[in-house]
């Protein structure tokens, strides 16, 4: 029904041998419907097409790591072709895959099937740190998680390329029976990237994903969570910082499937110094997941007038028998009666955006994820979002 | 009862069009043109209506438009029209526009009557334009509109009695550019109403114009253009039928509205098509400073209806406001939704939509928040809220806000969910059939919207969701 709603995805989940995603890189464009009559295309895909042409990363740059990740800590690092270390997983390539069980709603999904380099897999429970970093030129990486059942993971992933090289990742996950997974995912990279992910849950399996995005030239992120199971449970919590010439397109989808799941995605985003930052939340109902319920809340300040915010929220409900689906939305300036509270205790303007900034991202609860103070880990923000000093 | 057999609320039927028309009856036609959309079918078009030359080379810019623009991808169901098998023009063989009911032919007249439509006309408008396929048969004001220096006519009159002021706005408030159906309109329209009410005057009676389409594979692209200049008031009905087919017909009309400084339209759409008919109607308006547009629909029938009214909201502080309620019972489908485009100052926007989706039926909102930068201040709230009945049933809401305003302000929220089944046992412990406490708890969902429409069409719309609720005993 939208070119956003769960990535096309039916009640199969997605299966391609690779000769069917080689017909598919060709066939497909890289967006079948315009998401808007004003703004035709959310994501600049023309910044994203150079991964046509581009050779690979021959040097990986290091990013700044956020408090909380050491390099003695990382368990995974995988940067340009060839160079990567793992004390955790196993290292896999395309070869180890039969076939590819991510979605391919367009030629970027298709593309990235057909260029990633190094992967890894994960099976074990634990915690897991995983860095996926590139440099100039083209990096492409890709994550399979399994929670076996009964089981507990958690897993902090950063991406992050801090030079103007593509960068394209996915993330492959399944929670199964009553397993749970603690899952963060935090995208800052300069140039454009492109991020796609499938979570599946199955029977009473639950998920905790904390996203945090600080885009650069382009990031476009993608993220559909299967509520397969009955009375599996997602809680998506997003946040986005975009801040200067920065484009960003984040899309949290859910899909329920299973009766009585249940799945929330609160988003909480800032739009400033000229940024253009996109959240797509959309919860999909099918008539199989009876009695379920989805949320979607997103809330989007904009705080000068050279940016812009867009807010689509999406609600597809394909049973009677729902418990409860409901979205709400917001694209505002900062709240005037906040403003005034503040500056009534000496805060300026600036001081007192910073403020409502970092209550937007500890809604989100990385810095919990990564055991740090939110002071720490927003003045790490705006390290990278080039607001520090 | 009434004579035609049909429940009556008041002067109106209460029925869904099917029920009140039943199967289409042959009508005398004096000029039939269908095939293959062509240069020389649009110009044959425009021969007919003897329009001047401005007319008809929009016409045919209109038409170049329709062959390069692609179908649009988003719009399902589309693919069941055929667009070479339609046809595209039916001149009913009627002398001229009639302005005494008895005056048309029995035939035609019939359907009207069993509408309630003369009756309608002389309780409460003050003004009527009745299209019978292609062209407007009846047409008829009240004195003092006239003396008010109102300005209502059949389009066609009006193209050749005011060219300068019809050329001013017809196809520039929804350019034929806008999509492929828009382009189809423009390069094919025929009928609909012209209404120019002056600077001050406030009409509150309302205005209306009913459209039937009486033939299966018709296509009927009527046009309403209402201009209301500075400080007036004009209140517009729309009304639409058809009878029963055994295939479809397809319905592309278009409405334009534009209020000048301080000036406000009402309009009003009450939408019975009868469930062979596609329904795409193009609905634009432009408020100027201080003017508002409010947009109320009520959509009943159709097989398939695609309407998104839209309003650009021009001048500082101007207003609008977008009503709908929408019932999809049975395997049809409503692909709705509001458009408000604010680009100044101090505007505001209000949508509300409200959903019923039962027996397989399928509601869809497609909405669009847009505040570009130097709308200061400009507010928009958009709630939908929709029912879905059974297991069966589907709804979906695509709304986008788009904001780069940093002062403006858009909230929406949206709900989606079933009756409660403790509502439901509450009043069937207090002696309710389950079909009547179903139409009482779907009328009090619908309640805040009834007071936006007429109250005629409000209490004809409330007793056909209770007769058509209270056959669905065991539904949830």
């Amino acid at each position: 029904m939208s070119s956003q709603s769960s990535a096309g995805l039916g009640k199969e989940l997605p299966r391609y041998t690779w000769d069917q995603v080689k017909e598919l890189a060709l066939k497909l464009a890289y967006q079948d419907l315009k998401d808007s009559p004003v703004i035709p295309y959310y994501t600049n895909w023309k910044a994203l097409q150079k991964v046509e042409t581009i050779e690979p990363a021959e040097k990986t740059e290091k990013p700044i790591l956020p408090p909380g990740i050491s390099w003695e800590k990382v368990d995974v690092f995988m940067g340009a072709p060839g160079d990567y270390k793992l004390t955790k997983g196993k290292y896999i390539t395309r070869k180890n895959l039969t076939y590819w069980n991510l979605p391919i709603d367009g030629r970027m999904a298709a593309l990235h099937a057909l260029k990633w380099y190094d992967g890894v897999a994960i099976d074990e429970p634990g915690s897991y740190m995983i860095i996926l970093a590139g440099g100039e030129g083209y990096s492409g990486h890709h994550v399979e998680i399994r929670v076996p059942t009964g089981s507990k993971t958690k897993v902090v992933v950063l991406e992050s390329t801090p030079s103007r090289g593509i960068s394209t990742r996915s993330l492959s996950v399944s929670v199964e029976e009553n397993a749970v997974l603690d899952l963060t995912l935090i995208v800052a990279d300069k140039g454009p990237s492109y991020t796609t992910g499938l979570i599946k849950l199955e029977n009473s399996a639950s998920i905790t994903e904390r996203i945090l995005i600080m885009p650069g030239e382009m990031t476009h992120v993608k993220l559909d969570t299967v509520l397969k199971g009955r009375e599996s449970n997602a809680q998506i919590r997003a946040s986005t910082i975009a801040r200067g010439e920065v484009r960003s397109d984040l899309i949290t989808n859910t899909l329920h499937l299973g009766a009585e799941s249940a799945g929330i995605i609160i988003h909480r985003g800032v739009s400033e110094k000229g940024a253009f930052a996109v959240h797509r939340g959309s919860a999909r109902i099918t008539s199989t997941a009876e009695w379920s319920q989805a949320e979607v809340e997103s809330a989007f300040m904009i705080v000068d007038n050279e940016s812009t915010a867009v807010s689509v929220p999406v609600l597809e409900v394909e049973t009677g028998n729902v418990k409860n689906a409901r979205h709400a939305t917001i694209v505002a300036p900062p709240p005037d009666d906040v403003l005034f509270y503040l500056a009534q205790r000496g805060l300026a303007r600036e001081e007192a955006i910073k403020l409502m900034e970092e209550g937007a991202i500890s809604i989100v609860g990385v810095h919990e994820a990564l055991n740090v103070e939110i002071e720490d880990f927003y003045t790490w923000i705006e390290r990278i979002t080039g607001n520090a000093g | 009862m009434s004579r035609t057999g049909v429940e009556r609320e008041g002067i109106l039927p209460a029925r869904m069009a099917d029920e009140i028309l039943g199967w289409a009856k042959p009508a005398p036609t004096a000029v039939e043109i269908r095939g293959k959309i062509s240069r020389s079918l649009v110009e044959e078009i425009s021969r007919i209506k003897k329009e001047p030359d401005w007319m008809r080379r929009l016409r045919l810019r209109a038409l170049e438009l329709f062959e390069k623009l692609p179908t649009p991808k988003w719009v399902v169901g589309i693919e069941e029209i055929d667009l070479d098998d339609l046809i595209y023009y039916v001149k009913p063989d009627v002398s001229g526009v009639a302005t005494s009911w008895d005056d048309l032919p029995k035939e035609i007249r019939e359907y009207y009557e069993k509408l309630g439509i003369p009756e309608l006309e002389a309780k409460i408008l003050a003004g009527l334009n009745v299209q019978f396929d292609s062209e407007t048969v009846y047409h008829k004001t009240k004195e003092f509109l006239e003396k008010k220096g109102v300005i209502m006519l059949p389009m066609e009159e009006a193209v050749r009695k005011y060219p300068d002021l019809v050329k001013k706005y017809f196809a520039r408030i929804f350019p034929p550019s806008d999509h492929k159906f828009a382009a189809l309109h423009v390069a094919l329209w025929s009928g609909g109403a012209f209404v120019y009410v002056p600077p001050g005057v406030k009409i509150y009676e309302p205005i209306e114009a009913f459209f039937l389409i009486g033939k299966e594979l018709e296509a009927q692209f009527e046009h309403t253009l209402i201009v209301a200049d500075e400080g007036s008031y004009v209140h517009f009905i729309e009304g639409c039928s058809a009878p029963m087919y055994k295939t479809y017909s397809f319905h592309d009309g278009m409405v334009e509205l534009y209020a000048h400084k301080n000036a406000t339209i009402k309009f009003t759409t009450i939408q019975n098509w009868s469930r062979n008919v596609i329904n795409f109607n193009n609905k634009r308006g432009i408020a100027e400073e201080g003017a508002r547009i409010d947009w109320i629909e009520g959509s009943i029938g159709s097989k398939i209806t695609y309407v998104y009214p839209s309003t650009i909201l021009k001048g500082r502080g101007s207003s609008s406001t977008s009503v709908v309620v929408q019932l999809a019972k049975g395997p049809y489908i409503k692909d709705t939704g509001s458009k408000m485009i604010h680009l100044a100052p101090e505007t505001k926007s209000r949508i509300i939509n409200k959903s019923i989706s039962v027996d397989g039926g399928i509601n869809i909102y497609r909405g669009l928040i847009r505040i570009p930068r130097g709308a200061r201040n400009a507010r928009s709230h958009v709630e939908c809220q929709s029912l879905i009945l059974d297991g069966k049933s589907y709804a979906y809401t695509y709304p986008h806000n788009q904001v780069e305003e940093p002062t403006a302000q858009v909230t929406h929220e949206a709900v989606t969910g079933r009756l409660g089944e403790e509502q439901l046992f509450y009043l069937m412990q207090r002696g309710l059939e389950e079909g009547e406490a179903l139409s009482m708890l779907v009328l009090g969902f619908l309640d805040e919207i009834m007071t936006e429409l007429p109250f005629e069409y409000a209490n004809v719309l409330r007793r056909v969701i209770e007769i058509e609720f209270s056959k669905l005993g065991g539904v949830g």
